[in-house]
Formats: structure tokens, C-alpha cells, sequence
């Protein structure tokens, strides 16, 4: 494939640049011919190294330095609904092995300089010389604009061309042997072996041939059968100025289609902001809304839109506005009148619109007021107040205030775009401009807006504890890159200073978290931005070939970029900025969160994303990839053994046994088991628990949450009522009591606990060793890594001969983080049963939450309305029964460290000293 | 901690009355008519203003009849008993007043003055909110009628029957400490919240033996009167009846007597039974601080809390109102699913999501641990304290609904 071929170009090139030593160690396993072949020293092609994709996106900067873009892979272009695991399973394009090289760095140094010095000018002019530079990469894109029906009958012609090797280096470093002779770009055919002609090099012998087509197949070369392989091969035995005799056939069947578009209809939806005018009039049928209101100020004799800031849905020619909007001024007044009748904010009211139940949330700030409607159809009172709460958050995410946010007229396009990805998500409306998108989603909507809403009203991840090497792995490769440690990759010291510090980051595998090193409030900022913009939904359904988001943000850890001068225990650097870069590739996402500002270099205005940093990102999260993590993750997540649940099907008429000398008996044994289990499981809460103890040591950051929570919950009160007790919170405290030194020593406190690294230094020594050693595992990691997937044991939660777990959740609202058994099937009755579990958890949940409540409150306990009964709930039930199946919804909380909700669904066949386990163990 | 109910003629927003209870301040005026003027402006633009939630207080508002505005503002309330309470409320203004008056009158002063009869009755009703204070004197539920089981309620039912039958009325109950013992299957047909108005009517009223009282029902007859007649028999247990206008309030009195004077133990032993408000044959074990078991169709329930146990932990009528909180805020939205499940209800299906076949329910706290467990269409709520393991409760509250269930001396 030509691509493959442009990515040995590209490490040439780079090989050029360093000396020999380096790159004979690492190159020496890779036996391929180029490696003699050359010894220029050209530089024209700098610019061009990862495929094609830098480009692309790099012509999406828009004028505020803001990138979005995506790009499809062919098969979520041609609407085949992929099937997941096979994807991933075959081969993904060739990788380029970021590990693999200091060269590469050094290389990427150089460049990065290079670009520094461009942002000063108009970078597109020097992007366009240096496309013109070097057309070859192109072709990248030439394979995917023309499409070749592969037939093997046709016209055999034979062409003769002039091939001059001294002229070889006149297109530069990086053109092929065949570029370079026939000013030909060679292609592969869909059998990898065949030759086809990709395309012409401006000015090249080929061109001026007319009997050579875009499309035909090479077959020979001076009557040397020619393969893909072995074409540089040939080439390069001619070294004379020579007559060449080309044997071209023409392939019957030729159609070069239109150029396809880049994106599929999905990817469509989230980035086209045009199409959405038509679907926002059509929602003025339906009783939703959102509106941002001024409410002081406002005259008695004002015209009809007094105050109002932005109106969403509206209709652009006709002058209809939403009920909402009509009935605004009811909403100013109870927003006002409210507090000083009860002392409270109102958040929520409730209204019939015409027949239909219609809930209205406020958000107010301080003399403006954000107003989201919602159809009761989609979702109770009690919904609307959180997932506005989850709005609001990623809008300050997104624009600092929402005064900032609402008021300025540039905005108003993308928040129609993003309060219609919302709508459309949440209420299921059909866009019937979007037919085809809503067909093939129906079979999993119900489950996905039914995930969504219940994502967004909790606002957290969905997280997936991955085996211990790879945690491992993953936090290695996140920790490399956001240290940008590039000393010992230089020989002589760095001169430029550095454009960003990286905060932390975040990696995902469809819509599942499967590493973070974001401070937990950023995290859940971050999370709530993907998921909102929909690119969680994008990459868990289909397969991106390139992803860039670039943007600048305000996460909330730096106080959304206010600084509060009265604040001293804030650590904020002034002039700071703050950007989100997300990348994605296949199913997998990484998101980046970048300061600009202290020790880093004056950021320039609207200069938009610096490819070095984009790259490492790319490079980072394809080197996660290319360990076999992806692979791992997808197993994982359809293996159903993390933890183990059983269909609802499954159920026979096993009777409830819950004889209290069966208990009994179950307990003695239990608890020992609990031990055993336990002193096992020591090792993973330290990996889980890492992100939240790192706060940056860049920073130094106070990301100290909840003190109070912290210092006075320490008791075992969690397990007060739980037959086999203490354990579970012990192992926790010994976590917790380590004395934090950072993030090298958590992670050789892990090392030290994992089987790989005997020697007490060996993770300093892998670090200072370099990337060598890492260059020589990355096979065997990978695996080892897939060698686990393949005998994923499965964690039963709950003991015994028999598993009873239908459903598992684990939710920390502080962390951000949820964990849960993922549905095996999709039968109506799962879904069914899903529904019934996330209402349940609301109702728990709701209850759950006064304790929190009212554990916050501390001094005032006299002035709080909280239901004195309901002050210490820690644990609620219910049981239900239906057509054969009798299952608990059980919600317990846990109040220490800080507030964690665990919720599980289990048979009710399970004897109760059983499902403590269940809960022991997460907790 | 406090209740408000306000009261507001739809046209003129011309307020009629104004309670709270609770430590508020009483509401202003101004407050009263902006409240409303929200809830008018909205109707101007066809939108039905139903609530307004805020942390731990809701605001409810109601039009009935396109005459009268109720508002309502409680803390720690759900919004279904906010509603109901809302109705039985109104129910109270019909009560003395008929519907007719309140409809069509031309005298807005004579309303006025008409509502203030009712005054100690919506009190009476406000109690019933659960707003987390301690003050009410009777753990009470809004949308149910109280009652009490004995051994001797046959008895009394064969009683109250014969009395029935001189009075020829369907409607008849006999009242123990303001729980009905005993009711014609007629009293049972009532609407719930007439039952409510009429026992709490009765007990509002001053001390006497004897009472005679016009009343509209609410929803049987919001505009003829009956007559709500009441004979005490012993203290604290008197029979009510709803009759015409014959016979004569003596000749009633005289029927009493005839009737139940042969019965006075058993009336005593009835007596005897509060507040336990089980029979003896039912023992709880000590763990048990408190029952509540409510037939969720009919709307009755008992309320009851083992005098055995230490009376220091938890103070009784405390005890009493974590029992209401669980039902309300725990049990009582997965038992209306069932109610709608039933109804089958489309309306209401489509709106909002209803939680299907649900059996049992607990809630464990850091004092005590209550358990619910659903029997047919009733549902036994039993307060433990926190020492029981949680799958013990199951077996005691089993324990429980089979005594109360298999002895058919009981009868409830």
C-alpha cells in the first residue's frame, strides 16, 4: 500500500537526519533495502511525515485557531454497519512506532522549531510551497479519491520511458525509486501485490506519455514481473541512464468516482453546522427549549424579545418562537420571587404544555438566567436538574461563562449546532433530514439515549478497569507524554522554550474511560464535552481514520481561568490559556488538556494547533494502540467478565433460599474469602486511585477535594451493617496513608507490586535506558497484553457455584468516574430491565443524596429542610418481579473517602452474605 | 420546616385564606399575589403551572373548578402528597361551604368569613404533611384513612351494621381515637378524601357527645348536604354516620344505646388496643419498633409501635413519622406504579416511566432499618432498629404479614 510506503519514507528521512548509531539499533530488525540505498541529505519534506493527515486537518484551522475535523475510514463511509471486533482484529494501517526512535524525536524537535518560526508567518503559504514540494504525499489521498474495479482482463501496452538514476533526487528525499524514475506514484491494487498507477508527478516522463492511465496495472519493468514488493528493488538496479520498457495493462472497469466524502453521515452531523436551521424549526412543534435571559433592567413597554440573549429553537423566517420564549417572563418572576419566599433558588418547574408534561430548569447567574425545557417524555423533574447541571458545566468548559457564552453573536451558530446534537440525543425526535443516520441507529437507541441521559445526569464516565499491566502501560504512555521530558533526546540543550504544559489527559476506547490524568473536576469537564458534542457516540459507533479537535477552554481546576486575587491557596498562573486537543483514531480517543502561560512560551494568538504537539498526542495514543491495549479494551468490554453478569433470560425458577442457617453457613466461609479476595485486589485501588493522587507536580496544584469529607469520615461507618466487616476499609486506609511523593513513586510502588520488575529500580532505569528497551518489548507487551485477553477469567462478583449479577454500577460523582457491567444482549427485556435499574438508581440515588447532603453541612444543621428520617440513609433496596425474574436494585453509599454510590441488580437467589461481598469488593 | 396553603379566587385573585404551619413568617400579600399572577400569566398562554421544585421545598399551585387557585409550599413533601393534599384541601372548603357557594357568589366578605369554619380542619390536614418537624401530636397520612385492628372488630362490625340499619344509612364507622375500627362497605366507598375530612371534621369540633353536622361531600355531593351524625359511646370511641334528614338526633342516640350497649367490653378492649393499635394475639419481636400497613387500594392504613421495646431510643410518635417518611418517600412510588400498571392508563404510561412489579423495599440508615413488603394490595412497612442484618428483616416482616394475615379473628 502506498501509504505504508510513505510512512518508510518517512522514517528514512528521519534516519538521515540522526547519526548512524542511533538508528542502526533500532532499524537493524527491520531488513528492508531502502536502508542502503540512500545517503542524501535533502530536507525538502519536512512537513509531510505522518500520511496525509496533517494537512487535512491543518486546512480546517479556523481564523480563532480552533480545529475540528474528522475524517471517516472507508468502511463507515460505505454505511456497512462494522462490526467491531473484526475490525479491529485485521490489520490496522502500518503505525508509525513513536518509541522506536530518539531520532524521531529529535527530528520532531527540529521541526517543531521550524513551525515556531512559520506562526509568525501565514503558515497556509508555507504549507501550500511545502505540498508543492513534495506532491508525492498526495497520493495518500489519490488511493482514496479513485476507485479501480479490479478486473484482470484488459489491454496489455508497452511503453518505453527515459530513466535518468542521477536525476533521482530531483523531486527530493522522500520520493520513491518510481516516483523519481517514471514519475509514476505507485499504488497497490486490493491484493497488495499488484502494482497500480496511483498517479503522475507533475512534469514527470510518465506524464508525457499518453498511453499511461491512472489505474493501470504495472506488470513488468524491462520484462521483470513487478510486485509491490519488490518494485524498489527493481528500481534500483537500474543505475545507468537507460532506455526502460514498461508492460502496462489497462484494467477493464475503470470508474474514478467523484471524490467520496471524508466523513460518514454520523461524523457529518456533528461537524456540519448548515443543515441544522432546517431540524431546529422543525423542533418549534415540540415543547423544549432553551433560552438565556437578562433580567434586570428590563422596562415595562420593551419590545417582544426584551432580554432575551439567545432563544433556541427559532425559526430564521418566520417569526415563531418557542413556548418558552412566549412565557419567559412567568419563569423571570418565580426565579426572583422564589428565593425570598423560601430562601432557595427554584430549580425546576414543572408545566403542562397543551397535553404534555414539560419541565423547565434554571440555571441563573447572577442577573441573567439560562432556561433548558424538557418533554417529561424523556426525562422526570429530577433528570432535567442534573443534565442541565451537565450542560451548563461544558459550556463554562467550553466558554468560560455563560454569560460569555450566550451574549456573543458568533457563538449563536454553534450553540444551536450543539443544543440540537443534544435534543436530537435526548428526545429521539426523527430529523427527517437524517433519515438514514436514525435508521441505522434504531436498533440500540433505546439503550443509548437511555445510557446518555443517565451519563449526563450523574456526569460521569464510564470507566473500565483494564488488567494491571495494562493500567500499567496505558499511565506510561500518558505520563510520557505529558512530562515532555525531551532532554535526554537531544544531545546539545534545548534552546526553544516549551509552547504548552500538558495538564493531564484521557484515553478512551469507544465510550469507555480506560485511563485518566486529568484532576478529577477537569476530567469530568472534559468527559461532559465529548459526550455532549457527540464524538463519544462517534468513535463508539464507528471508526475514524483521523481525528483533531483543537479548542480553547477554562477547566474548571483552574477556576475557569477567573483569578480570584483573594484566593491565595490558588496556584493560577496569570495570562494562562487553556486548550483541549483531542485526537482520535479507529474507536480510540485521546484527549489532551494544554496551559499556555508561566514557564511556557507567549502564546500567539489564533495560530491554532502546533503540529508537534498534535502529533506527539497521535503518536501516543497510536503506541497505545500498537501495545494491544485497544484490542485488550474491546475484548474486555464484550467479554462480560468485568464483572460477570448473566442474561435476564437465563433465569429459571430457582427459589429464593434465604434460610437463615444457609446465611450462617455462607458467612463462615465468606469471610475468609473475603480476606483472600481482598489482599488480592490491594494492588488494583492503588492504580485506580492514581489519577486522583497525582496533583501535577508542574503545578502544584492544591487538588485537595473535600477535606472535610476526608478528615472526619475515616470511620469503618461503611461497613457497619455489612456481616463481613472491616476489610474492605482497611486496605483502603493503607492506600491512603502512603505518604504521596509524586508520580514516580506511585509508580514504582506499583512496579514493585507487579510481577515484571523484581529489581526495586527498574522502572527509573526503563525511563533512563530510554526508549530502547521499551522498542524491544513492544511486541512482547503486546503480547502479553493480548495473551490476557485471551484467558480473561471472569470476576464474579458475588460468590458461590452460581452467578446471580445482572447489573453492576459503581458510581463516584467525585471522581467523575462510573464503572459498570456492560448489557450482554440487546433483547427488549434488557433494555426493559436497564430502564427499570437507571429509574431505580434515580429514586436511591435521591434519597442517597440527602445523607451527602446533610454531611456537607456540618454547622448549619438548624436551618436545613432536610428530612430529619433521611439524614442517614446508606443503603436502599427493592425488589422486583416480573415475568419470572426476581432481581434487587440495591444502592449503597460510601462515605469515605469521599461520597461513592455502588449499585448492583442481582438474583434474588443470592444469599445476602454473598452480595456483601459483591460490595466489598469495589469499594 | 414549614407548610404553606393559600387560597385565591381564580378571577379577582382575590385571596380567601392563608395557613402555614411550621416556624415561617405568614405569607405577605404581595407574595401571595405574585405567586398567583405567575400562575395567570401562564394560563394566558395555555401553559398549566403545576410545581416548582427547590432543594428539600416544592411549590405546587391547582386550579379547581376554574374558580378557586390553591397554592401550596412544603419542605420535604413529595410532590404526590403536595397534590393530594391540595385536593383535600379544597375538599375541606366544600365541606361546610358547598360548591354551589363557592362557585357563584356574589358575596366575596361572606366567603371569606365561610372559609374560616374550615380553618381547623385544613390544620388538621397540614399536620399530615410530612415536614420533618416534630410538633404534630399524630403521625397522620394525607391520602389514607387511619385505622385500627382488634380482635373484637367483628364484633363491632356486626354492631355497627345493626346500627346502620335503624338509621338506614349505607354510611357508618366507629372511630377509636380518631382510627376507624369498623366501617359499612358504603364508608368504604367513599372517596378517600371525604373519609379523611369527615373523621378529622369530627374530631376538630369541640368535645360533646353527641354531634350533629350538615357537610357536603366533596365528590359524592358537592351540593346537598348530609347530615354527619356522631354518638360517643365510650371515651375515645364514638360511631359516625352520614344520614338523612330523618331521624331526629335523639331518636339516634336512643338507637346507640339499643345498639351497643350490650357491647361495652368489647369496645373497652378496642380501646385498650391503642396505640399499639394491634391485636394481642400479634406479638413483635423487640427489634421491632414500629409497623405501618397500608392497602394502597382501598387507601387505609394502620400505624402501630411495639410498646414492648425501650422507649428511650426513639421517641414513639418519632418512630411513627420515619415510618410515614419511608412509605412516602421509598415505597409509595414504586406501590402507584402498581396502581397505574392496574388502571392501565395510557396517558400515563406514555409520560412517565412506571416501576413495574415491585415486591419488597428497604432502606437501611444509621439508626434503623425499615423494611416494606407487598402482600396482594397491601404493602407492611416495619421500622427495625439498626442492629438487624438486612436479609433478618425479610424474615421477621414475612413473620409479620402471616400473623396478621392467617388469623381470621383479625379483621382488616
Amino acid at each position: 500500500m502506498s501509504e505504508r510506503e510513505n510512512k518508510n519514507a518517512l522514517l528514512k528521512s528521519k534516519c538521515e537526519q540522526s547519526d548512524q548509531p542511533y538508528s542502526a539499533d533500532i532499524y537493524n530488525e527491520d531488513d528492508h533495502d531502502w536502508w542502503a540505498s540512500d545517503s542524501g541529505s535533502s530536507t525538502g519534506s519536512y512537513y509531510s511525515d505522518t500520511g496525509s493527515s496533517v494537512v487535512e486537518w491543518e486546512s480546517e484551522i479556523e481564523p480563532t485557531g480552533e480545529v475540528f475535523y474528522i475524517e471517516s475510514t472507508e468502511e463507515s463511509l460505505l454505511e456497512n454497519p462494522t462490526i467491531s471486533e473484526n475490525d479491529i482484529e485485521s490489520p490496522q494501517p502500518e503505525l508509525t512506532r513513536r518509541r522506536s526512535t530518539r531520532a524521531g524525536k529529535l527530528f520532531r524537535l527540529i521541526r517543531r522549531k521550524e513551525s515556531k518560526r512559520w506562526s509568525t508567518k501565514n503558515k497556509r503559504i508555507i504549507n501550500s510551497a511545502a505540498t508543492n514540494n513534495a506532491t508525492a504525499q498526495e497520493k495518500g489521498d489519490g488511493t482514496k479519491e479513485v476507485k479501480f474495479q479490479d478486473f484482470q482482463a484488459g489491454e496489455i501496452r508497452q511503453v518505453t520511458l527515459w530513466v535518468d538514476p542521477e536525476r533521482r533526487h530531483k523531486l527530493g528525499r522522500r520520493a520513491t525509486l518510481c516516483e523519481a524514475y517514471f514519475g509514476i506514484t505507485p499504488g497497490a491494487f486490493s491484493d497488495k501485490m499488484r502494482v497500480m498507477v496511483a498517479g503522475f508527478i507533475p512534469d514527470g516522463e510518465a506524464m508525457k506519455k499518453r498511453n499511461i492511465k491512472i489505474g493501470d496495472w504495472l506488470r513488468s519493468i524491462n520484462s521483470n514481473n513487478v510486485t509491490f514488493q519488490n518494485l524498489d528493488r527493481i528500481l534500483s538496479e537500474i543505475t545507468t541512464p537507460s532506455n526502460v520498457t514498461l508492460e502496462l495493462q489497462r484494467v477493464a472497469g475503470v470508474n474514478v468516482t467523484a471524490k467520496l466524502p471524508k466523513q460518514s453521515i454520523l461524523a457529518q452531523y456533528l461537524v456540519n453546522k448548515e443543515f441544522s436551521n432546517f431540524f431546529m424549526e422543525s423542533l418549534l412543534n415540540y415543547p423544549l427549549g432553551v433560552i438565556y435571559l437578562k433580567t434586570a433592567d428590563l422596562s415595562e413597554m420593551g419590545q417582544e424579545l426584551q432580554g432575551v440573549l439567545y432563544t433556541f429553537p427559532r425559526s430564521e423566517t418566520k417569526n415563531v418562537y418557542s413556548s418558552l420564549c412566549t412565557a419567559r417572563g412567568a419563569f423571570i418572576t418565580l426565579n426572583h420571587l422564589l428565593p425570598s419566599i423560601v430562601g432557595t433558588e427554584p430549580l425546576s418547574t414543572t408545566v403542562y404544555i397543551g397535553e404534555e408534561e414539560t419541565h423547565i430548569a434554571y440555571t441563573s447567574r447572577d442577573d441573567e438566567l439560562l432556561l433548558i425545557a424538557l418533554p417529561g417524555k424523556c426525562c422526570t423533574s429530577q433528570e432535567i436538574i442534573k443534565i442541565t447541571e451537565d450542560i451548563v458545566r461544558t459550556l463554562e468548559f467550553t466558554y468560560q461563562s455563560l454569560t460569555k457564552c450566550f451574549t456573543s453573536v458568533e457563538n449563536q451558530f454553534f450553540l444551536d449546532h450543539f443544543f440540537i446534537l443534544i435534543m436530537h440525543r435526548l428526545t429521539n425526535i426523527k430529523d427527517s433530514y437524517k433519515e438514514a443516520d436514525i435508521k441505522k441507529k434504531s436498533q440500540n437507541s433505546t439503550e443509548s439515549v437511555e445510557n446518555y441521559k443517565f451519563r449526563s445526569a450523574f456526569s460521569v464516565a464510564s470507566f473500565i478497569q483494564l488488567p494491571r499491566d495494562a493500567q500499567i502501560q496505558i499511565d506510561a504512555a500518558l505520563s510520557e507524554m505529558e512530562a515532555m521530558d525531551y532532554r535526554d533526546w537531544n544531545e546539545e540543550p534545548m534552546d526553544c522554550q516549551r509552547l504548552y504544559t500538558i495538564l493531564g489527559s484521557c484515553i478512551y476506547h469507544k465510550s469507555h474511560l480506560l485511563g485518566s490524568h486529568l484532576p478529577h473536576e477537569d476530567l469530568i469537564d472534559v468527559h461532559s464535552f465529548l459526550r455532549h458534542n457527540g464524538l463519544l457516540n462517534l468513535v463508539s459507533q464507528e471508526q475514524v481514520k483521523c481525528l483533531v479537535l483543537w479548542k480553547q477552554i477554562y477547566p474548571s481546576s483552574c477556576n475557569r481561568g477567573n483569578i480570584d486575587s483573594n484566593d491565595s491557596s490558588q496556584l493560577l498562573i496569570s495570562n494562562g490559556k487553556w486548550f483541549l486537543l483531542v485526537v482520535g483514531y479507529g474507536h480510540d480517543l485521546l484527549a489532551v488538556l494544554l496551559e499556555s502561560g508561566g514557564c511556557t512560551a507567549k502564546y500567539n494568538d489564533a495560530i491554532g494547533p502546533d503540529v508537534f504537539y498534535v502529533e506527539e498526542a497521535q503518536e501516543t495514543l497510536k503506541h497505545v494502540q500498537k501495545i494491544g491495549v485497544t484490542v485488550l479494551a474491546s475484548k474486555w468490554i464484550t467479554s462480560n467478565t468485568r464483572p460477570e453478569v448473566i442474561p435476564y433470560e437465563e433465569h429459571t425458577t430457582t427459589k429464593a433460599s434465604s434460610s437463615i442457617t444457609e446465611n450462617l453457613f455462607g458467612l463462615i466461609k465468606s469471610t475468609s474469602d473475603v480476606q483472600t479476595v481482598l489482599s488480592k485486589q490491594n494492588v488494583n485501588p492503588a492504580i485506580s486511585k492514581k489519577p486522583q493522587e497525582l496533583p501535577s507536580i508542574l503545578k502544584k496544584r492544591n487538588s485537595e477535594e473535600n477535606p472535610v469529607i476526608l478528615g472526619s469520615m475515616y470511620s469503618l461507618q461503611t461497613s457497619e451493617d455489612s456481616l463481613s466487616q472491616g476489610t474492605g476499609g482497611i486496605s483502603e486506609m493503607s492506600d491512603e496513608a502512603m505518604p504521596i511523593l509524586g508520580r514516580r513513586a506511585i509508580r514504582e510502588k506499583i512496579n514493585s507490586a507487579s510481577r515484571y520488575s523484581d529489581d526495586s529500580d527498574s522502572d527509573i532505569d526503563i525511563y533512563k535506558n530510554d526508549s530502547n528497551v521499551l522498542t524491544m518489548d513492544i511486541s512482547n507487551i503486546r503480547e502479553n497484553l493480548l495473551n490476557q485477553a485471551e484467558y480473561l477469567i471472569p470476576q464474579k462478583l458475588t460468590a458461590g457455584d452460581k452467578n446471580c449479577l445482572y447489573y453492576y454500577v459503581h458510581l463516584d460523582m467525585v471522581e467523575g468516574i462510573l464503572l459498570t457491567s456492560i448489557p450482554i444482549q440487546n433483547t427488549s427485556k434488557d433494555n426493559k430491565i436497564l430502564v427499570n435499574f437507571n429509574k431505580c438508581v434515580h429514586v436511591i440515588h435521591r434519597l442517597l443524596r440527602n445523607t451527602v447532603r446533610f454531611k456537607m453541612l456540618n454547622q448549619d444543621i438548624d436551618k436545613t429542610v432536610i428530612n430529619k428520617s433521611l439524614i442517614a440513609v446508606k443503603e436502599h433496596g427493592v425488589l422486583f418481579e416480573w415475568e419470572n425474574t426476581a432481581f434487587w436494585v440495591i444502592g449503597r453509599l460510601y462515605t469515605s473517602p469521599h461520597p461513592k454510590e455502588l449499585y448492583v441488580c442481582h438474583q434474588d437467589s443470592a444469599p445476602q452474605n454473598l452480595i456483601e461481598i459483591a460490595f466489598q469488593l469495589h469499594s | 420546616m414549614s407548610a404553606h396553603v393559600m387560597c385565591l379566587t381564580s378571577s379577582g385573585g382575590i385571596p380567601l385564606f392563608s395557613r402555614h404551619k411550621g416556624d415561617s413568617d405568614t405569607m405577605t400579600f404581595s407574595k401571595i399575589a405574585s405567586l398567583n399572577g405567575v400562575h395567570m400569566f401562564l394560563k394566558s398562554q395555555d401553559i398549566t403551572l403545576l410545581s416548582t421544585d427547590l432543594p428539600d421545598v416544592t411549590v405546587a399551585w391547582k386550579e379547581f373548578e376554574r374558580c378557586i387557585i390553591l397554592i401550596a409550599i412544603a419542605s420535604g413533601v413529595t410532590k404526590y402528597v403536595l397534590d393530594k393534599f391540595l385536593d383535600a384541601t379544597f375538599g375541606a372548603m366544600i365541606l361546610f361551604t358547598g360548591i354551589d357557594e363557592i362557585k357563584n357568589t356574589k358575596n366575596i366578605e361572606r366567603l371569606k368569613k365561610d372559609m374560616r369554619l374550615c380553618s381547623p380542619i385544613i390544620d388538621r390536614l397540614m399536620d399530615c404533611l410530612d415536614i420533618g418537624d416534630k410538633i404534630s401530636m399524630k403521625t397522620d397520612m394525607i391520602n389514607m384513612t387511619e385505622c385500627i385492628i382488634s380482635s373484637e372488630n367483628h364484633l363491632l362490625q356486626t354492631c355497627l351494621e345493626g346500627f346502620m340499619e335503624c338509621l338506614d344509612s349505607m354510611y357508618g364507622c366507629v372511630l377509636v381515637h380518631g382510627c376507624v375500627a369498623a366501617a359499612t362497605e358504603g364508608w368504604w366507598s367513599l372517596d378517600p378524601v371525604e373519609r379523611k375530612l369527615l373523621t378529622i371534621g369530627i374530631a376538630s369540633e369541640s368535645i360533646c357527645t353527641t354531634r350533629d353536622i350538615p357537610v357536603f361531600l366533596p365528590r359524592k355531593s358537592s351540593n346537598v348536604a348530609f347530615r354527619l351524625v356522631s354518638v360517643t359511646l365510650i371515651n375515645h370511641v364514638e360511631v359516625l354516620a352520614l344520614c338523612g334528614p330523618n331521624p331526629e338526633l335523639t331518636e339516634i342516640e336512643r338507637y346507640a344505646m339499643q345498639c351497643w350497649k350490650s357491647n361495652m367490653d368489647a369496645l373497652c378492649t378496642v380501646e385498650h388496643c391503642y396505640p399499639r393499635n394491634l391485636p394481642t394475639s400479634v406479638s413483635l419481636d423487640n427489634e421491632t419498633l414500629g409497623f405501618l400497613l397500608a392497602n394502597y387500594k382501598i387507601e387505609k392504613f394502620v400505624l402501630g409501635r411495639n410498646s414492648q421495646c425501650a422507649k428511650n431510643r426513639v421517641t414513639g410518635s418519632h418512630r411513627l413519622d420515619i415510618l410515614r417518611t419511608f412509605y412516602h418517600q421509598a415505597v409509595e412510588t414504586f406501590a402507584l406504579s402498581i396502581e397505574h400498571e392496574e388502571s392501565n392508563d395510557e396517558k400515563l404510561t406514555t409520560s412517565t416511566w412506571k416501576f413495574v412489579g415491585a415486591k419488597e423495599t428497604y432502606l437501611c440508615s444509621e439508626y434503623h432499618k425499615c423494611h416494606a413488603v407487598k402482600h396482594g394490595d397491601n404493602i407492611l412497612c416495619v421500622l427495625y432498629t439498626s442492629v438487624v442484618p438486612t436479609h433478618t428483616m425479610r424474615l421477621i416482616s414475612q413473620k409479620i404479614l402471616k400473623m396478621i394475615f392467617s388469623d381470621k379473628q383479625t379483621y382488616w
